[in-house]
């Protein structure tokens, strides 16, 4: 036995307020409050049904008859006249041969109470679409939050990172940046040829132990200066000792070139650097090799061979620039 | 146990709220100042990250001490900040969601810990209760671990009436302690629902 309810309008307006009702024939007889806030009711009474709505899914191209074969089934549905907002609907039987169609907004929800000024009252206090809204707007007000804590510590991360390949006092890059770099050029896939310069600073502790730390401090920062004046952008100036530098000439082989830049370095250092009412006198050594003469570089190998040419350019007398090639020749004429 | 755990941590969207406001109404100096009563970075608060409740009350204590003011007024004033900043026209309209008039609104406050838990999980607003006591009267308790929840609610609750156009009386009854939260009181009255033209909300205006 079957218990059957009679429902009269208000209660079908209260209950489901975006519902339509169809006489036998597929004529709209009535509509929900909801419904005639998204279609006039002119628009919809004594319309056929299939003449206002399209059934997308499952496809039926307008008899009312096909409207009948669907009964049951989850529809989506859409306005033939704009706005064409899409819908959910299921469609049921009543007694006499009248169907009751019954509509939800689905995911055109936002788009929809935009189209229509929809307000909470548009809603069934059952109907969770309000706290949908509400949840979609707090949401993105979380989420952009969530995104500026993201730009942050983006940020501070690209900070933390410059500062922790950059020489406090001068600026230049540090060991570890050096080390980077020197790495990813004599990496087998991404090899790149490049000039490598060991440089030491010469009467450096003089000037620290004549004119004070300060003194030293600012020699520093001026031999930065002409540094990075003395090469290009792209070219990596690493302090990596209190008076030792490493510099790294990509693309850049060419020992006469490097001959002449490290002779402009020195002339450059050589100037007298004005401390207050002093002079301060510098100068350095150099010593260079190029990956070209290795088969396979390897930044340690090319750091002590750049070392091997530093020291000689020392024991020469300082203030001076040896090619590490020059160097090994030497130790071959000594050793022969 | 979680429970308890979570109640010993204040969101950071509230503590940025603070911050927002002491910034806003007092000046970066006197945030600056505040911060560093409570050891705090001058920076402060991250919106999306959970702090021990003891560093919201040492930002409220300060920001008292600061501005010569009672926790209750202060409190109050925030509320009020919340609701009514143009920058926070977000929280504005997550509130007007509560319904379409002031008593729908206030008949919805007893769901604001629930609303606001769907949308930030971590985020544990005053717990508020409601009870009728009289055509247009209720009593709403809040239970927090902060002092001063009821004062924050009268000052939202204050705002929110300007925003709906009703007429309200609120009275700020005593607050008592009970296993480390705070429960405190308020009578709010709804002299007139549409005393004057609010302000308008529609559920479309999103914002960006």
């Amino acid at each position: 036995m079957t218990s059957t309810v009679s429902l009269g309008f208000d209660a079908l307006d209260g209950l489901m307020p975006m519902h339509i009702l169809i006489d036998k024939l597929g004529v709209i007889m009535h509509a929900g409050p909801t419904a005639v806030r998204l279609r006039p009711e002119h628009d919809l009474l004594g319309m056929r049904l299939f003449d206002v709505l399209t059934c997308v899914r499952p496809a039926c191209d307008g008899g009312f008859e096909d409207f009948r074969q669907v009964i049951g089934q989850p529809l989506k549905l859409q306005f033939r006249a704009a706005p064409h907002t899409r819908l959910r609907g299921l469609l049921h039987p009543l007694d006499d041969g009248q169907l009751l169609l019954n509509l939800s907004l689905g995911y055109s929800v936002v788009e929809a109470v935009s189209d229509y000024a929809l307000t909470s009252r548009d809603f069934s206090h059952c109907d969770p679409t309000v706290e949908m809204l509400f949840l979609i707007e707090a949401k993105s007000a979380a989420l952009s939050e969530s995104k500026k804590l993201n730009a942050r510590l983006d940020e501070a991360r690209e900070a933390a990172q410059t500062q922790a390949e950059t020489d406090a006092l001068t600026g230049l890059h540090n060991r570890r940046a050096m080390d980077q770099r020197l790495c990813d050029m004599t990496q087998s896939r991404r090899r790149t040829e490049f000039g490598l310069m060991h440089l030491d600073l010469d009467f450096f502790k003089q000037v620290n132990d004549t004119h004070g730390h300060a003194a030293g401090d600012h020699v520093l920062l001026k031999v930065a200066s002409i540094l990075r004046e003395e090469t290009r952008a792209n070219d990596l100036v690493a302090r990596v000792g209190g008076d030792e530098f490493v510099l790294i000439f990509p693309d850049c082989t060419d020992v006469t070139l490097l001959d002449t830049i490290a002779a402009r370095i020195i002339a450059r250092l050589e100037e007298p650097i004005p401390f207050g009412s002093k002079q301060c006198r510098i100068s350095a050594s150099i010593g260079t090799t190029i990956s070209s003469l290795y088969s396979e570089p390897d930044p340690d190998r090319m750091l002590s061979d750049a070392d091997t040419a530093l020291y000689q350019s020392k024991n020469a007398g300082r203030a001076r620039h040896t090619l590490f090639k020059d160097a090994f020749e030497a130790d071959d004429m000594v050793a022969h | 146990m979680l429970r308890q755990l979570e109640d010993r941590y204040v969101h950071g969207l509230i503590n940025k709220s603070v911050q927002g406001f002491l910034i806003s109404n007092h000046g970066n100096d006197a945030w600056v100042e505040i911060a560093r009563m409570a050891n705090l970075p001058p920076q402060g608060f991250e919106s999306m990250l959970t702090y021990p409740d003891s560093m919201t009350d040492k930002v409220l204590d300060g920001a008292c001490t600061y501005v010569g003011c009672t926790r209750a007024s202060l409190m109050e004033d925030i509320g009020m900040f919340l609701v009514t900043h143009p920058d926070l026209e977000a929280v504005r309209r997550l509130m007007r969601f509560g319904g379409p008039t002031f008593e729908d609104f206030v008949l919805s406050l007893d769901e604001v810990h629930d609303r606001a838990c769907l949308a930030v999980p971590e985020l544990t607003l005053p717990k508020i209760s409601l009870n009728d006591t009289g055509v247009g009267q209720y009593v709403i308790t809040t239970q927090w671990q902060v002092v001063g929840a009821i004062s924050l609610v009268s000052g939202v609750l204050r705002a929110m009436a300007d925003d709906y156009g009703a007429l309200v009386v609120l009275d700020v009854g005593p607050h008592l302690h009970s296993d480390g939260r705070i429960m405190e009181t308020l009578s709010v009255f709804i002299a007139e629902p549409e005393f004057a033209a609010g302000r308008s909300f529609s559920l479309a205006e999103r914002l960006a």
